[in-house]
């Protein structure tokens, strides 16, 4: 893991001591709500419908079990008592007081952490492939690239008022786990036939009001470019991005409006000049340096033959099923990354407590060598974990409830805070995402149905990437009433694509029936081992509009 | 950034450049002005960092004037893409764009102002025109 030096630290000091000022001077009245705005959501304070929210940022998704500890003390002392994982591998906490703000900064200054950029019209936290590093066919762990991103884009002075919010990902397995498509920049890690690394660079993705698959702007940018070529791409995107229509701001907007050629033209024009003056690529030893934090750790069992695992794997058909939809397959024989579902049955998606958060920190330390992941999916990874670890690990789960063995299945849910919490929804999203989960809570039915991605987000603005899930579910208001319109189709990895409305929208209790007559269909429809995805895109939408509306 | 202004009248000789110029191709007849204007309509309009950025790449020397809706909290940015001077009406508070000019020392990218960036200090033997991290 990437770990602060001297100037790091520095920096998240300064940064703490200005944010405090500015709230003193808002809570003196020197400064009003419109003037402060601005300030507080460069440092991820939003005001939700009920009270002030606070977004604190994990880089790419990696943090540690001290880190993990930490956010504890902040439920606990500062909130009440949980925090949110979000679908961009941030935490979130509902309910800070304003006061008590620029003490929690300090608090997670302490352990490397700050909520710097994790809101604005700015270039916002890369994410990253959750299992990056570890993946078995991965071409290289691309966390190293997202920490020189952090840095070069940390209080970057030209790229803080850009036409709208910026987000980057990153992944370095052609598997695509990070949404790379769905980005305003997605970059995939790739060699080319001398074997050198680069990237392969994708433009103008994104969700929201306006749904778009990232293109491709360059097949190939050498390692040593990569910030010069977000430079360009950035700088084009700040001058010539529309500002007219905060609906059209993204760079998915420009793009599609000029045109990839055209775009594509601009940006490497810009490009050429950056590399005459030579003076933003990072030197080699600067570049080395960063991505030397992220080689593999010291397994201590490496090597060592597995015993335990295969025999309770065959006495105890629950681990079994844990094991089977939960664990990944790891570069390193005999280890294996779990993911830790926080999509328990009745649970809130992403919601943990402080006490969960203390279990998880402990247990990862003991088993996975200190490091969690967050994903974009809004559940938590062990990277590193011994396979003969993984019965003691999965019993000890199951007694702070985080054993739910449910990982891509159908009640692993996508969800937006939707109309229980947030200002902009039109509709709830969390009880339709614990009633669906409730209406398929049957382990044998769960594993019959197989890998299938739900989503539900509460308003057009997509933050649970409803058009993305292969059943995309939206809020809408229908004449004062909460509705709701059904998607499907959807994929967010390499085979991208975007889901379709199947007709009218449902009320509350319909889409829960419309899901369950979906998926009943699928069942009926789907040819030897089929997902869903694959049956909808084999059969198409005529059949599934037959029995919803038929 | 010591000599960073907080004009309250604005020369009317000074050249001004809306926001909606992309500056690709600057001509000679910019670079030799005395003194240039660029517009903030909006805070949130940052447009004219990437114009300033652009101006001085090309070798402007005179003085950059951010105007508009500028704020005292923003005085940090202003400097460091290449402005040299703020200009507003309003009841500017000079001691806040003061503690925001100086509040950091060290920075992730190189500047108009200050050509060490961290990337350079953490590597002292390394040029300075190859410090890296974005230059201005």
């Amino acid at each position: 893991m990437y770990q602060y030096d001297a100037f790091d630290h520095e920096i998240l000091q300064k940064r703490i001591e200005e944010f405090k000022s500015q709230v003193k001077r808002r809570l003196s009245g020197e400064l009003s709500e419109e003037e402060f705005k601005p300030l507080r959501l460069m440092n991820g304070v939003y005001l939700q419908l009920h009270a002030y929210m606070l977004r604190i940022a994990i880089p790419y998704g990696t943090f540690s079990s001290d880190q993990m500890r930490k956010f504890a003390h902040i439920a606990r002392k500062y909130d009440r008592g949980y925090g949110h994982f979000t679908t961009r591998q941030n935490i979130q906490y509902n309910w800070p007081r304003l006061t008590d703000i620029p003490t929690i900064l300090e608090e997670l200054a302490e352990v490397e952490l700050h909520a710097i950029q994790t809101s604005g019209n700015c270039i916002r936290n890369t994410t990253a492939d959750q299992l990056a590093g570890v993946a078995k066919h991965e071409i290289a762990d691309p966390r190293g690239y997202a920490e020189i991103i952090r840095q070069w884009s940390t209080f970057h002075p030209e790229f803080t008022y850009l036409p709208r919010k910026f987000k980057i990902a990153i992944t370095g397995d052609t598997h695509d786990r990070a949404a790379i498509r769905f980005h305003d920049i997605g970059l995939e890690i790739v060699k080319n036939k001398s074997q050198e690394i680069g990237f392969k660079v994708l433009v103008g993705g994104g969700l929201g009001r306006t749904p778009i698959i990232g293109t491709v702007i360059k097949e190939f940018l050498p390692e040593k470019h990569l910030l010069s070529y977000l430079e360009a791409i950035l700088r084009a995107y700040n001058l010539d991005g529309r500002r007219d229509n905060k609906y059209k701001a993204r760079i998915k907007i420009l793009v599609q409006e000029t045109g990839i050629e055209t775009y594509r033209t601009t940006v490497e024009q810009e490009w050429k000049e950056i590399l005459k003056e030579g003076r933003t690529d990072l030197p080699l030893n600067a570049q080395i340096r960063i991505l030397e934090h992220f080689t593999l750790p010291k397994y201590s069992h490496k090597g060592v033959t597995s015993y335990n695992f295969s025999d309770f794997y065959a006495a105890d058909s629950d681990f079994a099923r844990w094991i089977n939809h939960n664990m990944h397959d790891h570069k390193i024989e005999n280890y294996a990354a779990v993911t830790i579902s926080l999509k328990p049955l009745k649970g809130i998606p992403g919601d943990i407590s402080a006490e969960q958060m203390d279990g998880i920190a402990s247990l990862a330390d003991l088993c996975s060598l200190g490091e969690i992941r967050a994903t974009h999916e809004q559940n938590l990874v062990f990277p590193h974990v011994f396979k003969d670890d993984l019965p003691a690990l999965w019993r000890d789960l199951e007694k702070i409830g985080l054993a739910t063995a449910n990982h891509g299945l159908i009640s692993d849910i996508i969800a937006c805070p939707g109309l229980d919490y947030c200002a902009l929804a039109n509709a709830r999203s969390i009880p339709i995402a614990q009633e669906i989960a409730q209406r398929f809570d049957d382990p044998e039915r769960m594993e019959e149905i197989g890998e299938l991605k739900i989503k539900v987000s509460g308003c057009i603005n997509a933050c649970a990437h409803h058009h993305v899930g292969h059943i995309g579910i939206l809020g809408v208001d229908k004449k004062g009433v909460e509705a709701y319109q059904l998607m499907l189709g959807g994929s967010a990895d390499e085979k991208a694509s975007i889901g379709k409305i199947t007709g009218a929208s449902f009320d509350a209790e319909e889409i829960i029936d419309a899901v369950e007559a979906t998926v009943d269909l699928y069942l009926t429809l789907r040819q030897d081992n089929e997902r869903f995805i694959d049956t909808y895109n084999r059969v198409g939408m005529a059949p599934f509009k037959e029995v919803l509306y038929g | 950034m010591d000599n960073f202004l907080i004009l309250k009248t604005l020369d009317k000789a000074a050249r001004r450049i809306e926001n909606t110029e992309a500056l690709e191709n600057i001509s000679g007849d910019i670079l030799s002005s005395k003194s240039i204007v660029l517009n903030f309509p909006s805070f949130m309009d940052g447009r004219a960092y990437s114009q300033a950025r652009r101006l001085r790449r090309a070798g402007y020397k005179g003085t950059l004037i951010a105007a508009g809706d500028v704020r005292a909290d923003q005085a940090r940015q202003y400097a460091r893409v290449g402005f040299s001077a703020i200009f507003s009406k309003n009841n500017f508070d000079g001691a806040i764009s003061q503690n925001d000019l100086t509040r950091f020392t060290d920075h992730y990218q190189s500047s108009a102002s200050d050509e060490q960036s961290i990337y350079h200090k953490r590597f002292p033997n390394t040029a300075a025109k190859e410090s890296g991290g974005g230059a201005f």
